[in-house]
């Protein structure tokens, strides 16, 4: 991607709060009028308790957008730590017979956690309006993903030398200037369309690069901006801070973009299970997609007018499925450990 | 009665953690609610390919930042307590700043400082000598790293014994021809050795536990210890859920570390009349005189201070004041900012946190010092039976990384519900550090009691005093100062505090620590140096404080 187009891609997410707030929802009369019933319940059961992982501040225009489309309702953000202590929240809590969310937004392995031990509602989607390929279990809706793109710091390399390819970056150039998330998610993603075998043979040349590994995509690229690593592999989410702020920071979107769905579920101990069904269901509208793509920086590629949804067009999308989540943990606790030695 | 009641307090905030640590280690999925029982997770955690490794890699790092920070503490002390070198407050002062600093940020600090591509102090070095001097990302930085950060915390320790030794023990040394040397090796540190002793204890198993120094630096070039390895099983494991099962038996390891070090404490400490250095006899400590050495000496602490708080302040400042972390250049001062700080008093959230802190620190170190104090009093000043077990109770926490105390804590305030209604607010993070403090503040506060003898409260109870009454006009006068240092080291840990309380978060219990990582976690490394400068001034503005009534307090004679 040109710097160019890295910059209106920024300045796109930028103004998407803005666009969400005067974008109608594009529901049918029938989904409309069952958000509405399930709204009138909502308010009555006090405030919605939604866990998810971004800082509580971004939310608020998410949340002011949300609680003016349906008044009287009242939406909690309560910020999660990260990794899996969403889980782990919920279980102890479900547990512990306390109050626990009433709505929460994870990726696949926090989701399966609490599926397997039967604590989601399971829903009926499609009464509420949800598309069928937006609901693919009763017991979550996809409402965003990560996506895993080449990231470089543009004072030190220019756009034309930077590696557009993951291959890319076994160049000698960037040995001991590359950074890298210790959590494989994207290498596992990417195994979805690569293959098993050639994304473990492409994991042990990436690690003779010597790269870096972070905790996550967004320290990665704090150390990129002050100029320690020259190029990356990280969620593209993660460069929007650095970049809004005018660090050096581009990215390149490659081809295949391995990915990460979030969902959203509907843990069975909450109070306010109507809240938590009537914030999911509105998330996989557009006007939602676009407020949590204005809030977050990760959209919905199934929405095609968000900048995930522009950004996927085009190219194949790496991921493993749902259906198949007992491989992804395989190839995923495999690929840790290959990252870690 | 007092040991029960001391007893039923102290089983209500250590068992708790302890039930949570012993069963989730025998639970096959980790959670102490779940069913079954496995030997599974011992076979898991020590039977890993990786675990001698890791050990070995751990007991290196370890070591090596006990001995650095014991031994450094000890010379600072020495100096600041026993000799004339000048400016001696200040240094103390500068000394004890390093707690405020939260480590994660010290550790990113250091890496802009010292990293081999372009830190800063490399980049200066460079037309003189080949190659980076300086690597944060080895084992050898982190252990200077950690070492250095910890040196405030052993010098709390050593420097009142220091400052209480009766300069008769010295000079009769003197007397019988013993030099400089000598005398300090043959009697002033035999003297000290239980202060030495819980320094090292504490700091050894500290750096067990401690992750943000070995995660920043480590992690990013592939050096695991123990601490690392339960971040990963928190946060990594592709189950979904943290991995309590495995992590709760590798801190059984700790845990039995802990207790077999306690055991030696207490064989040491047993003869406690080897240590008592405050008697009724008045006495001013020996100083020595530096004569012109005092100058070299002043530099040297300078140096310390430049090292250990200067340059690693100066780096945050820096970085509070830009958009986003760069190297200090030309054109990166164009870029300077108010903005971050600016920002910070103007938001509601950032508002609300300080207020909670401050509570928080403020109550924690409250308990903790009576806590402490009554525990401490118990093991060294009584004959009470069940002591020793009052000592182990007090103790054992140290062991017990913060997030198992955070799970059993959820789990019990969960269970009590409408009774003890506090989860989701401050109150359950006070508890946290109630627990998570009580050892630190037990043990201090016992060094200083082994060194006051005991004619002085047998004189009181011959004057017809009532125990209470002893205690309070007689014991506590003397060890008050300790005790205010236990406060000041609570109250300054709890507002850096960061993994009990992004544990216990809830909807609006949010501290000053959970925003700095929710700023440094979101991508906003500068924002979160700000909130770090701020929270070290507000520590270090405590510090001070503490240092005034200090010397206003302190007594070199017992009435």
């Amino acid at each position: 991607m040109s710097m160019k187009s890295f910059m209106t891609y920024a300045v796109t997410v930028a103004a998407l709060s803005s666009m969400a707030m005067g974008t109608m929802a594009t529901a049918s009369t029938a989904r409309a009028d069952s958000l509405a019933d399930l709204a009138k319940k909502a308010a009555a059961a006090g405030p919605i308790l939604w866990y998810e992982s971004s800082p509580t501040e971004e939310m608020k225009p998410l949340i002011k957008k949300f609680q003016e489309r349906f008044p009287g309702v009242e939406l909690q953000h309560v910020r999660d730590t990260g990794g899996n202590a969403m889980a782990a929240r919920i279980i102890q809590e479900t547990q512990g017979g306390g109050r626990t969310a009433d709505v929460a937004s994870n990726g696949p392995p926090i989701l399966m956690q609490l599926a397997k031990r039967d604590m989601l509602m399971n829903v009926d989607w499609s009464a509420l309006g949800v598309a069928k390929e937006m609901a693919p279990e009763p017991y979550a809706v996809s409402i965003a993903a990560s996506a895993y793109v080449i990231i470089y710091n543009n004072k030190a390399v220019k756009e034309a030398e930077a590696p557009k390819t993951f291959e890319a970056l076994l160049d000698p150039r960037w040995k001991g200037r590359i950074g890298l998330w210790n959590r494989s998610e994207s290498e596992t993603s990417l195994s979805a369309v690569w293959g098993e075998e050639k994304t473990t043979a492409y994991i042990e040349k990436l690690k003779q690069q010597n790269p870096m590994l972070f905790p996550s995509s967004f320290p990665m690229v704090q150390s990129m901006a002050s100029g320690e690593l020259a190029v990356g592999w990280g969620a593209a989410h993660a460069t929007l801070p650095t970049v809004r702020k005018g660090g050096p920071i581009s990215l390149v979107i490659p081809n295949p973009i391995p990915v990460t769905t979030i969902y959203t579920f509907i843990p069975k101990g909450g109070k306010n299970p109507d809240g938590g069904k009537l914030f999911a269901a509105w998330l996989t509208t557009t006007e939602g997609a676009l407020a949590y793509e204005g809030a977050t920086g990760r959209g919905n590629l199934r929405v095609p007018e968000t900048n995930y949804g522009k950004m996927a067009a085009g190219k194949e999308v790496a991921e493993i499925p749902l259906s198949r989540y007992d491989e992804y943990a395989r190839i995923y606790e495999a690929y840790n450990a290959l990252l870690a030695k | 009665m007092p040991t029960l009641a001391l007893g039923a307090i102290l089983a209500y905030l250590v068992v708790a953690p302890l039930a949570a640590l012993i069963i989730s280690s025998l639970r096959p999925t980790g959670f102490p609610l779940d069913d079954g029982w496995t030997l599974g997770n011992y076979a898991k955690a020590y039977g890993n390919v990786e675990f001698l490794s890791l050990l070995s890699n751990t007991v290196v790092f370890a070591v090596g930042a006990t001995a650095v920070a014991v031994s450094t503490a000890l010379l600072l002390a020495w100096v600041l307590e026993r000799t004339d070198v000048p400016g001696r407050v200040l240094f103390r002062i500068m000394v004890l700043i390093p707690i405020a600093i939260p480590p994660l940020l010290l550790a990113l600090g250091w890496a802009l400082l010292g990293n081999p591509r372009n830190g800063l102090i490399n980049q200066m070095l460079r037309p003189f000598i080949d190659g980076p001097l300086l690597n944060p990302y080895t084992m050898t930085g982190m252990i200077l790293i950690q070492g250095l950060s910890l040196v405030p915390t052993a010098f709390l320790i050593i420097a009142p014994t220091l400052r209480n030794l009766d300069p008769s023990l010295e000079e009769a040394a003197r007397t019988c021809g013993a030099g400089f040397l000598k005398t300090v090796t043959r009697t002033v540190l035999p003297m000290i050795a239980p202060a030495l002793a819980t320094a090292g204890i504490i700091i050894l198993i500290a750096c067990f536990v401690l992750f943000d120094i070995p995660g920043a630096l480590g992690m990013p070039s592939r050096i695991y210890v123990l601490s690392t390895r339960v971040f990963y099983l928190m946060n990594n494991s592709p189950t979904g859920a943290p991995l309590y099962g495995e992590v709760s038996a590798l801190a059984m390891l700790f845990l039995v570390m802990l207790l077999a070090m306690g055991w030696a404490y207490r064989r040491m400490t047993a003869q406690s009349r080897r240590f008592v250095t405050v008697t009724g006899k008045a006495f001013r400590p020996r100083m020595y005189r530096l004569g012109p050495w005092k100058w070299a000496v002043a530099g040297l602490l300078g140096l310390y201070v430049l090292v250990a708080l200067l340059l690693p302040l100066g780096v945050l400042a820096w970085m509070s004041l830009l958009p986003y972390p760069t190297a200090p250049t030309m054109d990166s001062l164009s870029l300077l900012t108010l903005e971050n700080h600016a920002g910070l008093f103007e938001s509601d959230a950032f508002v609300g946190s300080v207020g909670n802190s401050l509570t928080v620190a403020v109550v924690a170190a409250t308990l903790v010092t009576i806590i402490g104090g009554l525990v401490s009093w118990m093991v060294v000043r009584s004959r009470l039976p069940g002591r020793a077990v009052i000592d182990n109770l007090a103790f054992i926490p140290l062991a017990i990384p913060g997030v198992m105390i955070g799970v059993a804590l959820i789990y019990v305030y969960l269970a009590l519900g409408s009774a003890v209604p506090i989860y989701g607010t401050i109150w359950i993070i006070v508890a946290g550090y109630l627990t998570q403090y009580l050892p630190y503040g037990a043990r201090l506060a016992g060094n200083v009691m082994l060194q006051v003898h005991n004619e002085l409260e047998e004189a009181g109870r011959t004057s017809g005093g009532s125990p209470a009454k002893v205690m309070l006009r007689i014991t506590l006068p003397i060890v008050l100062p300790a005790l205010l240092g236990v406060w000041v080291w609570v109250a300054s840990h709890s507002l850096r505090e960061l993994s009990t309380a992004l544990m216990l978060q809830g909807y609006d219990n949010s501290v000053v620590t959970t925003l700095l990582w929710d700023a440094w976690a979101g991508g906003d490394v500068t924002r979160s140096a700000a909130i770090g400068i701020w929270l070290i001034v507000g520590t270090s503005s405590l510090l001070l404080l503490w240092q005034l009534v200090s010397r206003l307090t302190t007594r070199t004679a017992t009435n």
